[in-house]
C-alpha cells in the first residue's frame, strides 16, 4: 500500500521542477503547489546543493542550514509529514555551523573540517541515489519484456511414503523444540524483534539447497523463544498460503517441511497486485 | 525425432521462469553444456534475424523466451491488470544499497540513506526482490539482506556483475588528498581508495578496480 502512495508522490515530484510554488496564482488566488517527495534528509540536502549550484566538498554551511530549515518549515506548512530524521539533520547542520564559527586556534589540533563527516555521508548517499536511478532505468527496460504469464502446474513433489501431519503434531514439535531451549544466557542484548515476514524469509533460506528440510532444523536458526514462536507463526502462514507442505514418515517421527515450487507460488503473487 | 533446437525451444516455451544451462543440458541428454550454449546462441540469432515476436534472452542465470521490446504496448494492453507496481524511490535506493553492498544489515542501509528503511525493506521482502541471508556475527546478530534471483530477473540482469558500475567517490578523494597535504602528511598516492572506505565493507567485484582519482 505504502508503495502505491509513495509512487504517487514521486510522480508528483517528477512533474515539479523546483520545490517552491509552481504554476503561480490562478483564478481565485489559489496557488498550485508541487513539492518533490524527498526520500530523506540527505536527499533534501543534495537537492538544495544542486539547486544552489554549490560545490559539495565546500558547502557554505550557514547558507545551506538556512535553506534547509526554510524547506522544513515549508514542508510543515504543506502538512507534509516531516520524519524525525529531518530534524536530526537540522540539529547536525546547526552543530556544524556553530563549530565553523570557532576560531581555528580553539579547535583541537589536527581536527578535521567539521563538515567532513557530512560531506562523506552526502557523497556516499549520492552514489547510491545514482545507482537507484540506474536500477530504475533497468526496471523500465525490463518492463517492456514480458515473460509467459500463465503459471505452469507442476506435479506435487510430495513423496508417497510421507503422510499429512495434523496441526496438533506441529504444536507438539514446537513444544519439543522449546523444551530443548538452552539455559538463559548471562548477558542480555536486546535484539531487534524479527517480524513474521523476516522469519518467513529466513525460513525460505533453509530451502536454498533442497526443497525439503526438517522442522527442527528450520527452527534451529531462530535463537530466542520469541523468535522460535515467530518462526512457527511464519510456518503456519506459509502453510495457509500453501507455499509449504508438512509431512512425517510415522507417528512421532521427524516432521519434514517441503517448499512448494515457484509455479505454485506465482498465482499468489499476482493476487496482491 | 525432433531436432535439439526444437526440443530447446519447446522446453523454453513451456517454462515461465529462466531455465539454467545445466537443466537444459540435462533435458537434452546427448549434448555437452558448451554445445547446448552454442545452439542457444544460434537460436537467439535466428529469432533476431527472422524478426520474431519473442527474443531468447540470458537472464537471472538462465535462458528465457521474452516478448520483443517493440511489442510491449500491445502485450501491455492485454495484460494491463496484471502489471506489478513500479518500485518507489525509497525502495529503489534501498535496493541499490543492498545490491552493491550485500550482505548488509538494516542499520547499515539506514545509515547510508540517513533515514529508516523498515517499511521499504518489508515491501522488498514481500516482492521477493531481497531476502535474508542469515545473520551478522555482530552484536545483536542483526539480519543480513541480499538480493534474490527474482531481483536479477526483475532488472533484466544475468548476474550481479552485470549491474552498472557504482560511481567512484571521486571528489572526496581529491578533498582527502588536500586535507592530507595541508596537514603536512602526504597520503600515499597509490592507496587513496581504502581511505575512502572507513568501514571494511564486502565490496563486489565490480568495485574492485582501484580509483584513479577521476571524478
Amino acid at each position: 500500500m505504502t508503495d502505491i502512495e509513495s509512487q504517487k508522490s514521486t510522480d508528483a515530484a517528477a512533474r515539479a521542477t523546483g520545490y517552491a510554488e509552481e504554476g503561480g496564482a490562478t483564478g481565485a488566488g489559489l496557488i498550485r503547489v508541487a513539492f518533490p517527495a524527498f526520500t530523506g534528509p540527505l536527499d533534501l540536502l543534495l537537492h538544495l546543493i544542486q539547486r544552489e549550484e554549490i560545490e559539495i566538498t565546500d558547502i557554505p554551511i550557514a547558507k545551506i542550514t538556512r535553506e534547509y530549515l526554510d524547506t522544513l518549515e515549508l514542508m510543515a506548512e504543506l502538512d507534509l509529514e516531516v520524519a524525525g530524521e529531518f530534524l536530526v539533520m537540522a540539529a547536525t547542520l546547526m552543530r556544524i555551523k556553530a563549530r565553523m564559527l570557532l576560531p581555528p586556534a580553539i579547535m583541537e589540533e589536527e581536527e578535521e573540517d567539521p563538515r567532513e563527516g557530512l560531506v562523506r555521508q552526502l557523497l556516499e548517499y549520492r552514489r547510491f541515489k545514482e545507482a537507484a536511478r540506474d536500477l530504475e532505468r533497468l526496471e523500465s527496460d525490463r518492463r517492456l519484456l514480458f515473460d509467459r504469464g500463465a503459471p505452469a502446474q507442476l506435479e506435487d513433489p510430495q513423496d508417497g511414503e510421507l503422510q499429512p501431519v495434523s496441526l496438533f503434531r506441529l504444536l507438539d514439535a514446537l513444544k519439543n523444540v522449546l523444551q530443548r531451549q538452552a539455559p538463559p544466557i548471562v548477558h542480555t542484548i536486546t535484539a531487534e524483534p524479527i517480524s513474521i515476514e523476516e522469519a518467513i524469509a529466513l525460513i525460505r533460506s533453509a530451502f536454498e539447497r533442497g526443497t525439503r528440510a526438517l522442522f527442527e532444523e528450520v527452527l534451529l536458526g531462530f535463537v530466542t523463544r520469541i523468535e522460535k514462536i515467530t518462526a512457527f507463526l511464519g510456518l503456519l502462514e506459509l502453510l495457509k498460503q500453501e507455499r509449504i507442505t508438512v509431512a512425517q514418515e510415522e507417528l512421532f517421527g521427524p516432521i519434514w517441511i517441503s517448499w512448494r515450487s515457484e509455479h505454485e507460488r506465482r498465482p499468489m503473487a499476482s493476487e496482491e497486485e | 525425432m525432433p531436432t535439439p533446437k526444437q526440443i530447446l525451444e519447446a522446453v523454453l516455451f513451456a517454462s515461465d521462469v529462466p531455465v539454467t544451462l545445466p537443466v537444459l543440458t540435462q533435458v537434452l541428454g546427448d549434448r555437452t553444456a558448451p554445445e547446448v550454449r552454442a545452439i542457444l546462441g544460434e537460436m537467439a540469432e535466428a529469432y533476431e534475424r527472422e524478426e520474431r515476436g519473442v527474443v531468447l534472452s540470458e537472464i537471472a542465470g538462465g535462458f528465457q523466451l521474452l516478448s520483443r521490446k517493440e511489442c510491449a504496448p500491445w502485450v501491455e494492453q492485454m495484460l494491463r491488470s496484471r502489471r506489478k507496481i513500479r518500485l518507489s524511490k525509497p525502495a529503489l535506493e534501498s535496493l541499490a544499497i543492498i545490491a552493491y553492498r550485500q550482505p548488509i544489515t538494516k542499520v547499515e542501509i539506514d545509515s547510508i540513506r540517513g533515514v529508516d528503511s523498515g517499511g521499504v525493506l518489508h515491501t522488498l521482502l514481500e516482492r521477493n526482490l531481497v531476502t535474508i541471508k542469515g545473520r551478522s556475527k555482530g552484536v545483536g546478530r542483526p539480519l543480513l539482506y541480499s538480493t534474490t534471483q527474482d531481483f536479477l530477473s526483475y532488472m533484466g540482469l544475468n548476474e550481479l556483475v552485470d549491474l552498472p558500475e557504482l560511481k567512484e567517490l571521486g571528489p572526496l578523494l581529491e578533498e582527502r588528498e588536500r586535507f592530507a597535504d595541508e596537514g603536512g602528511e602526504t597520503a600515499p598516492a597509490t592507496a587513496p581508495a581504502p581511505a575512502t572506505a572507513p568501514e571494511s565493507e564486502p565490496e563486489l567485484e565490480l568495485e574492485a578496480a582501484p580509483a584513479d582519482g577521476a571524478a
